[in-house]
């Protein structure tokens, strides 16, 4: 096809495009005027009832029961006792409100099996330098060494605690990560700047807390016995 | 308060009006369409709601219900539903019948066609010959302004077929005028 075909082709298309409109117009004119045709009553009715129904939400019965049955198996999987806990040594970890929570998951120890805590003893196999023990405190079911540098601004502590039904960790999520530290699942959570590793040990829930560094904090843990 | 007032003056209407006030305004007109195409009372009515029932699917596209545009754009889907039941999805006029025009080189000299006003009334007429197939699509996107796509979608047919029953539509008007320009000579 010539160019100049082409070209007219084109102007063509556009005069057929820009006249479709009126053509349209002198077409369904002829519809417009005419005799009203009497419609049947059963047409009223389904008119009636398409109209009535239009834009309401259906529900296909079979649908409805397959959600139905898909929600009640999330509910429960989402309220289940394993979906909402996350294994931690001898503990499960339960998300809560507050803030995280560990739960004992077994038995609570009886008062005799409290006896490893009574004898409150730390063997910490490296101390960041500048630091002395200034406070120490032994109960029954809690003892703990606190240690602070020269300067007085920088602290941790270490601590063994019985674990009761539950012992709750200061933090809502922030920097939380578990962690392997001489094959022990240590789970680490930072606040406001304090490190925290904890983690378990029959029964006995230890804590490595501080705002000091947190290398130093790991290399207390390494090197505790 | 006014402000409140006003607009709860001014509350535009539901889909739901909307539906009932097209099908109110347009009742007798979609059935006589439907009618002259299927001769038929009852199949009429039922073209009538399949027309409505459609609507409802694209009542977004309906602004001004009085307007000489929706009343050609429910003229169409209704002519479209009127000829789907007269022909069970049938097409007739089948597309291969126009595919030897989309090859066929138009040979005639270019300023032989002249756009006067009697071409344009001719252009016209030849337009609303055309076979419905062709003829809906191109009222729809030259005449609506619509998109291939949602012509296709209103009309439950591919973007292709849009797309060549459109350039059909174009090809046998030109070539009719080109028919007529060589007689002419």
């Amino acid at each position: 096809m010539s160019d100049n075909n082409k070209n007219t082709d084109t102007v063509l298309d556009a005069v057929i495009d820009s006249l479709a409109g009126e053509a349209a117009d002198e077409l369904f004119d002829a519809y417009e005027q005419g005799a009203e045709p009497e419609f049947t009553d059963e047409h009223n009715k389904k008119m009636e009832k398409i109209i009535s129904h239009a834009f309401k939400v259906h529900f296909n019965k079979r649908m409805l029961l397959v959600a139905v049955i898909a929600m009640v198996l999330a509910l429960g999987a989402a309220f289940s006792v394993t979906a909402r806990r996350d294994k931690f040594g001898d503990f499960y970890i339960i998300n809560g409100q507050r803030g995280t929570t560990f739960r004992l998951s077994e038995t609570i120890p009886t008062e005799g099996e409290s006896a490893e805590v009574n004898r409150c003893h730390f063997f910490l196999g490296y101390i960041p330098e500048g630091y002395e023990s200034n406070d120490n405190l032994e109960t029954k079911y809690r003892c703990y060494d606190h240690y602070v540098n020269e300067a007085g601004d920088k602290e941790f502590t270490v601590t063994k605690a019985l674990i009761t039904d539950t012992s709750e960790i200061p933090t809502k999520g922030e920097g939380i990560e578990m962690m392997d530290i001489n094959g022990n699942e240590v789970f680490k959570s930072q606040n406001n700047g304090v490190t925290s590793l904890k983690y378990t040990y029959q029964n006995i829930l230890i804590s490595i807390e501080g705002n000091i560094d947190e290398t130093e904090l790991i290399n207390i843990a390494e090197n505790m016995k | 308060m006014f402000l409140f007032l006003q607009r709860l003056i001014n509350k535009k209407p539901t889909k739901k009006q909307k539906i009932e006030a097209v099908y109110k305004k347009w009742r007798f007109f979609m059935y006589r369409v439907a009618y002259d195409v299927l001769k038929n009372h009852a199949m009429a009515e039922d073209a009538v709601q399949e027309t409505i029932l459609r609507l409802i699917d694209n009542i977004d596209k309906i602004d001004d219900i009085a307007s000489r545009r929706t009343r050609n754009y429910i003229g169409v889907i209704c002519r479209h539903i009127a000829y789907d039941m007269k022909y069970r999805k049938v097409s007739i006029g089948s597309d291969a019948e126009y595919d030897s025009l989309a090859s066929e080189a138009l040979s005639r000299d270019a300023l032989s066609v002249v756009i006067d006003n009697e071409n344009v009334e001719r252009i016209k007429e030849y337009i609303k010959s055309l076979n419905y197939i062709y003829q809906e699509v191109l009222f729809l996107y030259a005449g609506e302004g619509m998109s291939v796509g949602e012509i296709a979608q209103l009309l439950g047919i591919s973007t292709k077929t849009v797309q060549k029953r459109l350039e059909r539509a174009r090809i046998k008007i030109r070539q009719k005028l080109a028919e007529e320009a060589t007689d002419n000579e």
